[in-house]
């Protein structure tokens, strides 16, 4: 399990996972260069992966958007919103990241932008145990409402399914193998039960993933400088 | 001496399609100072010079709000809903176009898009000036019938296309000025609409 949970730290750390929908976040794309915006429903790509006890989905906000967060600043704006249904599972309550705030004419609101990582747990009675190997559907709603630096499209509800393993697999990126010598990567120190993130410190909203996914699993100790140290429970 | 640009020959065409008097500016209204969210020939209709499309909807105070009935004034038609941040941001300065532009037979109308009933009357008791005439378009429907129809090609919903959008009609019920969201600028004092109108109405009073 402490191996799992490494791998899904760097999983969790650098990639995506599975993709739903099509708005890129790299580069500017060439409409809104032109003015021309985005669909609603294109302005997010959610990306959903088990995680640990739980689903981490991912929302990927495209360049130069925002979004409302799950508290906005104003009762009247729109909160974002992630639920999972599904047969097989039960889930806890979602845990959103902090909000981003952002300065709209002499005012803060209360927004996601880039990227926002939404963790929703197993419920305690659901189970999932470790040794469960078999998948689940599930069902996700999302609903949003999105704006540009100048202007704001209408809210929308996206519905979508998804197949999860309840036994998350190894994750490729740097257990078990060497660190790169630059760029992001998270991997398992070569003698003590350390990840060392190369890219520098991680956030603290990933921290805080990780440690609500596996906190039946390890015990963080503490993080020292690029260094999270934890044991086994 | 005066070449026509692209603009200029699709603008004369879109008159002669549409029957739309279209004046011939020196600058395009684009390219004038905060007025980048102008809209533009290719965008179709309605463009400046047309008729605005008339509706009746109901309005907040109760009773029908038709935009026919305000013909011998000047109207500032602005589309709006309760969620919308920049909106939101704009809307007491709406109420101080009305109440500064009153004495000039100046009107400002403001449509709210595809909102709950208690929702919206809920947030315009609180935020709409009272000198604003305020009604619900439930659907849509209105504000699809004044998005241009090459205006922002991606929004299924053409009712997307005008939210937060701004027109000025003049006193014969002809769009003078027609301002999109500009993708580059927001200014919510309406600060070059605002010296729009009052160049447009300085014989008013």
């Amino acid at each position: 399990m402490l191996r799992r949970a490494i791998a899904s730290l760097a999983l969790l750390t650098l990639s995506p996972g599975a993709s739903f929908g099509c708005a890129g976040r790299q580069a500017l794309p060439a409409h809104s260069r032109q003015g021309e915006l985005l669909a609603p429903e294109r302005v997010v790509t959610v990306a959903v992966a088990p995680l640990g006890h739980g689903v981490l989905v991912t929302l990927h906000i495209a360049h130069g958007y925002h979004i409302m967060s799950d508290r906005p600043s104003d009762p009247n704006f729109i909160a974002t919103r992630v639920a999972l249904e599904s047969s097989d599972l039960k889930f806890e309550s979602p845990t959103y990241p902090p909000a981003v705030p952002y300065t709209l004419a002499a005012r803060t609101i209360a927004t996601f932008r880039d990227r926002a990582e939404v963790f929703v747990r197993y419920a305690a009675d659901s189970g999932v145990t470790s040794s469960s190997d078999s998948f689940a559907v599930v069902d996700v709603r999302l609903r949003y409402q999105a704006c540009t630096e100048s202007t704001c499209l209408f809210p929308v509800t996206r519905y979508f399914s998804t197949r999860i393993p309840l036994r998350p697999r190894a994750g490729p990126s740097g257990f078990g193998a060497k660190c790169p010598q630059a760029g992001a990567c998270a991997c398992l120190h070569s003698t003590s039960p350390q990840l060392v993130f190369r890219a520098g410190t991680p956030s603290a909203p990933a921290l805080a993933v990780f440690v609500r996914a596996f906190q039946d699993d390890v015990a963080v100790i503490g993080l020292v400088n690029d260094r999270l140290n934890f044991t086994a429970k | 001496m005066f070449l026509p640009s692209t603009a200029h020959i699709c603008a004369a065409l879109l008159a002669l399609c549409t029957g739309c008097a279209s004046a011939a500016a020196e600058i395009p209204v684009w390219q004038r100072p905060g007025l980048g969210g102008a809209v533009r020939p290719e965008m179709g209709a309605p463009q400046p010079g047309c008729l605005a499309p008339d509706f009746s909807l109901p309005a907040d105070g109760g009773g029908a709000l038709r935009l026919s009935a305000l013909r011998g004034e000047w109207v500032v038609l602005h589309f709006t809903a309760s969620w919308c941040p920049y909106c939101d941001s704009e809307i007491e300065h709406l109420g101080q176009i009305a109440n500064g532009f009153a004495a000039r037979h100046v009107r400002v109308v403001l449509l709210d898009v595809e909102e709950q009933q208690d929702v919206w009357s809920s947030y315009a008791k609180s935020h709409v000036a009272p000198s604003v005439l305020s009604g619900r378009d439930a659907a849509g429907r209105v504000a699809a019938t004044f998005a241009p129809a090459h205006a922002q090609p991606a929004f299924d919903d053409r009712a997307q296309a005008v939210l937060d959008a701004t027109l000025i009609i003049d006193p014969s019920g002809k769009i003078r000025l027609f301002l999109l969201p500009d993708t580059a600028h927001f200014d919510p004092t309406f600060g070059a609409l605002r010296a729009e109108l009052s160049h447009l109405t300085a014989g008013e009073t």
